[in-house]
């Protein structure tokens, strides 16, 4: 029943590789630039010590001590710029967002650029009403955290639920205020409509479509498992180059499946909005409807 | 009464090796089997001097968290002279209140452990304490009348440590007449040992189950170690010998001398019993366990119970071992003995036989884990450890090694804690290393960490320069006492390792065990050991980094200087020149290790002394490299980076380039993980 709008995704990834190369473009330069000063401060401690080429084959907790010890200022410099560049970043991913939404609308051809300069400033609203939802998300799992202690006091219940529990509720409850802001963002966009109300729209799509949370899922496995991928790459592959090059071509994968992800969400909610009714009767006939136009 | 023994009703267990055997089942009466009545040790005569000997018979009551009894403790004077003071440790009522110097030392907390109960308060009581003026005739001094033998009244608290009043850990006890040297006194004690919550070793805490777990330990009333003259620090010419009792600290541990204990404990049927030494039989009668364990030649006797533990058993040549496990850790028990197994391998091997038949492995529960008892240990697991992460068994070769330094090497760990705590970490390091490779204590995903360089770390890189080895624990400036006591030993016998080549280590470890089994050695016989071994005086080394405070820091000072010197024929000789310097205060022997760009390689020695020296080479090629204690021998060294330089024009960048890609990517991976958030 999701497959049709899954495989549109699919189609809408492969025809649109410059707005995954934004996508990725973006996070690879602020990567880049943030970690300039960790090549600074470890070619100066490292770069003549002779020990550069042994470490790069071997761990040495020794030597990577001593290098923490001169290089400290610059790792700390690096977390310090990551809390910093947060309020950006999150502007960046709302401005993106609409930006694709925007242009990945069927009814018609659409600017990226435009939809960025129209929306963004109403889509950062709706972006901090779903971010209360991610901290009452974060309060209500503490509460339960600290319950369920109580309930399941010992070794066992820390393991299930601070290793278990915690991080599995987090990360699905983050899911789900995902997708509602994904529909909630569509229908600021692409419905017009405003913010409050796209918000109120966006938080019942999870329970009033099934294949709007099919379509989901597969695209949050599919997603996850590639952005899995550089970390395996990274722990199991020696050298320099080539590493980095094979994680780009899987971030570049990453950024591609975001593309894909909202195409074929758009194209379901340009479908469901179209029947005013779950989709998933005649879906062939909604997708054929909506790709018309 | 008959003496009976039970037989726990085994069940058959997955893991071939090991038997599980049953708790709280039926159980079978059977007479006396020479199973249980073997020898604690694997000798019939005196391994040690035994100047004690406890019989103890002792009821646990789980509601009241009390352990009462009786002691009969038999003490013979050592002096030439006649001693008319005793003096005696009374461990547990450091929990006594928040006044004792125990509790104003460590706040309460110790290895982030504190106490949650309502009260936690724990203490020992003597009831009852009096001479027996007839256990032996002929060495029992002469008592004047019967009036005289009771000493419970001459029993007063005193504080030889900081003078805090409120601390009542030691005793003295006057005596109506002195023991003769060379006569024993027997004395009978009654009394009350209150356990605490745990805090730190000892007391009571709850288990999962609902059920109390007790480690009974520093729990009855312990006589103190009489130092005869020529003993430890004891002048040889000084005209009597002197107690020497330390009060219970927050950094510190033991010190008792050898001999033999009888214990009788009885708890609850339910409960399940661990003790020191071996035992010998084992009672069910009325709803009460009452099982009699024997340990010779020891300086301690500690026991555990608790209905909740796993019970398994498994041999290593002549040693029995057994494990408590908490029922959370059940599935963990092989690599428990895998870990105990391998300790005895490697001491067998290394420092000398462990003489004892038994082995007790008890998982404990919070503060009580990680202590060493003789032939009784606390280790220490969590639920799901994962292999790779190899606490279990850091934990457990650790405690182990204690049998030997501080167990047979019996120093005096409140003066002397490296002794036992340092030495054991140098040998726990090298069995880790030595059994599970450069990925002993981390080893996943290319990330390995060895035991050996975590504890180089531990000391190169916190305030090393201030510490120093030989000093009264409790003396340490907060922090300080881990360093000076577990990293700095374990990197300093390290550096003497292959400063004098593993085969004379080995031969001093040896001949230290053999010398000095049984008895108290100081970190002066140590040394003598090590310099009778090795044939050198050792005095640089020990003064500097066992009793002084020096650090070293070698370094070689950029950049490496190169410039062409003259023009034979053809050839183009090259002035290469390069310079180390001393950064630290410590001074130790170096090698210079230069290589040319023709392949060439020049070695150097350099005694260490003056603050820098040049050397120079004319040859005709460029010096490529320099490098000082190229083997990596001299792990005291605080900073191995500055070891070596290449030349400026042979920079690697390559690290630097890796590091920044790969945290690029991972900063990438973290952002797109991030949009999922906003
Ligand atoms: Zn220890």
């Amino acid at each position: 029943m999701s497959q049709p709008f899954f495989k549109h995704g699919i189609e809408t990834a492969r025809r649109r590789p410059a707005l995954a190369g934004l996508l990725y473009g973006m996070n690879l330069i602020i990567g880049l630039i943030l970690t300039v000063p960790i090549y600074i401060a470890l070619s100066s401690v490292t770069g003549a010590s002779g020990f550069a080429a042994n470490l790069t084959n071997q761990f040495d907790i020794t030597l990577w001590a001593d290098i923490m010890e001169d290089a400290a200022p610059a790792f700390q410099a690096l977390v310090g710029q990551l809390i910093w560049i947060l309020p950006v970043y999150f502007l960046w991913k709302v401005a993106s967002s609409v930006g694709i939404i925007h242009t990945l609308d069927t009814s018609g051809v659409r600017s990226f650029w435009h939809g960025v300069g129209e929306y963004t400033g109403k889509a950062v609203l709706l972006g901090l009403v779903f971010l209360v939802h991610l901290i009452v998300l974060g309060v209500g799992i503490a509460i339960a955290v600290v319950v369920f202690g109580m309930i399941w006091p010992g070794e066992a219940g820390v393991f299930w639920i601070y290793f278990v529990f915690m991080p599995v509720s987090f990360v699905l409850g983050a899911a789900v205020i995902d997708m509602m802001h994904d529909y909630a963002r569509m229908e600021l966009v692409i419905g017009e409509r405003p913010v409050m109300e796209s918000w109120l729209s966006g938080i019942r799509w999870p329970f009033r479509y099934g294949g709007a949370d099919t379509l989901y899922v597969a695209w949050f496995v599919l997603a996850g498992i590639i952005l899995v991928l550089p970390t395996i790459i990274d722990l199991n592959m020696g050298g320099i180059w080539l590493v980095f090059l094979v994680q780009q071509i899987v971030l570049f994968l990453r950024a591609t499946a975001t593309v894909g992800w909202f195409g074929s969400e758009v194209l379901f909610y340009q479908t469901a909005m179209a029947e005013k009714e779950p989709v998933l009767a005649d879906v062939e006939v909604g997708l054929t409807k909506s790709t018309v136009g | 009464m008959s003496v009976t023994r039970t037989v726990p009703n085994a069940i058959n267990q997955s893991e071939s090796t090991l038997n599980k055997i049953a708790v709280c089942t039926l159980l079978s009466f059977v007479a006396v089997a020479n199973a249980f009545a073997q020898e604690p040790t694997i000798s019939k005569e005196p391994l040690s001097e035994r100047r004690v000997s406890y019989t103890m018979n002792v009821t646990l009551n789980p509601e009241t968290k009390t352990v009462t009894g009786t002691e009969r403790l038999t003490w013979r004077n050592p002096d030439s002279v006649p001693v008319g003071e005793l003096q005696f440790h009374l461990y547990l009522n450091a929990f006594k209140n928040e006044r004792s110097t125990f509790m104003k030392e460590s706040g309460g907390a110790h290895r982030g452990f504190t106490a949650g109960d309502e009260d936690p308060w724990g203490g020992v009581q003597i009831t009852r304490m009096q001479i027996v003026p007839d256990i032996d005739a002929d060495l029992t001094p002469a008592i004047p009348s019967p009036g005289a033998t009771d000493l419970t009244d001459r029993i007063r608290f005193i504080q030889p440590d900081d003078g805090n009043q409120d601390d009542e850990t030691v005793i003295s006890v006057m005596l109506p007449r002195p023991v003769q040297p060379g006569e024993t006194i027997t004395l009978d004690i009654d009394f009350e040992s209150r356990m605490p919550e745990i805090v730190a070793r000892t007391g009571w805490k709850m288990g999962e189950s609902g059920e109390p777990f007790f480690m009974v330990a520093q729990w009855f009333p312990k006589i103190g170690v009489y130092e005869i003259p020529g003993q430890r620090y004891v002048p040889e010419d000084a005209e009597r010998g002197r107690w020497n009792t330390h009060q219970f600290h927050a950094n510190s541990e033991f010190y008792a001398d050898f001999g033999t204990y009888d214990v009788t404990i009885t708890t609850p049927e339910s409960f399940v019993v661990g003790a020191s030494g071996r035992i010998q039989d084992e009672v069910i009668e009325g709803g009460y366990r009452t099982v009699r364990y024997l340990a010779n030649d020891v300086h301690d006797f500690a026991w555990t119970a608790s209905p909740d533990f796993l019970v398994y058993e498994d041999t290593w040549r002549h040693v029995s071992i057994r494990l408590l496990l908490q029922p959370v850790h059940e599935g963990q028990a092989q690599r428990h003995f895998n870990a105990a197994k391998t300790a005895l391998e490697r001491f067998d091997e290394w420092v000398g036989e462990y003489p004892y038949t038994t082995l007790t492995l008890v998982d404990g529960l919070g503060g009580s884990n990680g202590m060493e008892y003789p032939t009784l240990i606390t280790c220490g697991t969590y639920y799901k450890l994962p292999e790779w992460l190899r606490g279990l068994e850091l934990v457990t070769i650790h405690e182990f090694g204690h049998q030997y330094f501080y167990g047979l090497l019996a120093s005096n760990e409140f003066e002397e804690a490296w002794l036992d705590e340092g030495m054991n970490s140098y040998i726990e390091t090298r069995i880790m290393d030595d059994a599970y490779g450069v990925g002993a204590v981390i080893d996943i995903a290319g990330l390995q960490v060895s035991d050996i360089s975590l504890q180089r770390v531990a000391y190169t890189k916190s305030k090393a320069s201030r510490v120093r080895m030989v000093q009264n624990s409790w003396e340490y400036p907060f922090g300080d006492y881990g360093t000076a006591s577990y990293s700095k030993p374990s990197t300093v016998m390290h550096t003497l390792e292959r400063y004098l080549g593993w085969e004379t280590m080995r031969r001093f470890l040896r001949t230290y065990y053999e010398r000095w089994r049984f008895r108290h050695p100081t970190t002066r016989d140590l040394q003598d050991v090590a310099e009778d071994v090795s044939g050198q005086d050792l005095d640089w080394f020990f003064d500097q980094f066992v009793y002084g405070t020096a650090t070293v820091d070698y370094a070689i000072d950029p950049p490496l200087l190169v410039s062409p010197q003259s023009e034979e024929g053809d050839e183009v000789q090259y002035r290469n020149r390069v310079r180390i310097v001393r950064n630290g205060d410590g001074i130790f022997p170096q090698t210079l290790l230069v290589k040319f760009d023709d392949g060439s390689e020049e070695v150097r020695e350099w005694d260490g002394e003056e603050k820098w020296i040049e050397f120079e080479f004319l040859k005709p090629a460029r010096m490529s490299e320099a490098y000082i204690d190229p083997d990596n021998r001299i792990l005291i060294d605080t900073n191995r980076l500055n070891n070596r330089r290449i030349r400026n024009t042979l920079a690697d960048g390559s690290l630097a380039r890796m590091a920044q890609l790969r945290l690029a990517s991972f900063v990438h991976q973290l952002l797109v993980l991030l949009s999922g958030l906003l």
